[in-house]
């Protein structure tokens, strides 16, 4: 079943992000990376992050895509997105030798919890049994980094009001 | 492919990772480079959190991480729409190849 889903996600993931690179009307680029942002909130529930997949939804899907259809809105030059420049098989490459050599050394690894001679099962529910949390951990480990996380968002905020306000 | 493997993640997350480099390579829209750039921070979000996951260790850092990859990720995004949507209104284009302000 989770297979299933896994492969339904990861496809429909795919797909968006293609869309998003080969689409004429800039529109469906935007339309596609909707679906791979979706796409990859289902993917997380596959790996039993729930919360992370409900703010991937809200924050990529919520408000990081509504924001890139506005620009899409605004710079209303919809018809141009798939020109590329003169370079691009040079990228292509570059992109298809990346791919290559990350799936080299992603299929060829030895994973610890393999080589343990374990095989590699996901251990539903294992995280939160063990009464790990992930506020817990946000408001002690990681409470510095979440402090500066704040800090951006209020740094970035007043500075896109800055540049984008009319002079 | 009976049961899915970490490796399955990390495929599609390359997978995500490569199709937004040749977005960032040979797009000339600054707004769909702008996308790409998001299509390559959720393919390594999707192996942050598979390694998380899979690991022998009961460890959430993968997700913290994840979690605060989205955050900059937004961040960025706003910071980036905001420079486009300036350099639109005062030159015209949204074309990579002829914003050379800095020429």
């Amino acid at each position: 079943m989770v297979t299933l889903a896994f492969f339904f996600l990861a496809t429909a993931a795919m797909i968006g992000a293609l869309a998003v690179v080969t689409a004429r009307n800039l529109f469906y680029a935007a339309l596609g990376l909707l679906v791979s942002l979706a796409a990859v909130a289902g993917i997380y529930v596959t790996l039993d992050a729930d919360f992370l997949a409900l703010a991937q939804f809200l924050i990529y899907v919520g408000g990081i895509a509504v924001l890139i259809v506005f620009a899409v809105m605004m710079t209303a030059q919809i018809n141009r997105a798939s020109s590329s420049h003169r370079l691009w098989p040079l990228g292509l490459l570059t992109s298809a030798a990346t791919l290559a050599g990350l799936a080299y050394v992603m299929i060829n690894t030895e994973w610890r919890s393999e080589s343990r001679g374990e095989t590699i099962s996901p251990m539903v529910g294992d995280a939160s049994s063990a009464g790990i949390h992930l506020p817990d951990l946000l408001f002690s480990t990681y409470l510095l980094p979440f402090e500066l996380a704040g800090l951006l968002l209020l740094v970035a905020t007043i500075g896109a009001l800055v540049i984008a306000r009319e002079r | 492919m009976d049961t899915l493997a970490l490796e399955h993640y990390l495929l599609l997350s390359a997978g995500l990772f490569a199709v937004g480099l040749v977005g960032v390579l040979a797009k000339r829209n600054v707004v769909v480079i702008l996308m790409s750039i998001e299509l390559m921070l959720n393919g390594v979000n999707v192996a942050l959190v598979a390694f998380s996951r899979y690991s022998p260790v009961d460890e959430l850092a993968g997700h913290i991480f994840a979690i605060f990859i989205i955050t900059v990720a937004a961040a960025e995004v706003a910071i980036g729409l905001a420079i486009l949507l300036t350099i639109f209104a005062r030159r015209n284009t949204v074309d990579a190849a002829e914003i050379n302000l800095l020429k």
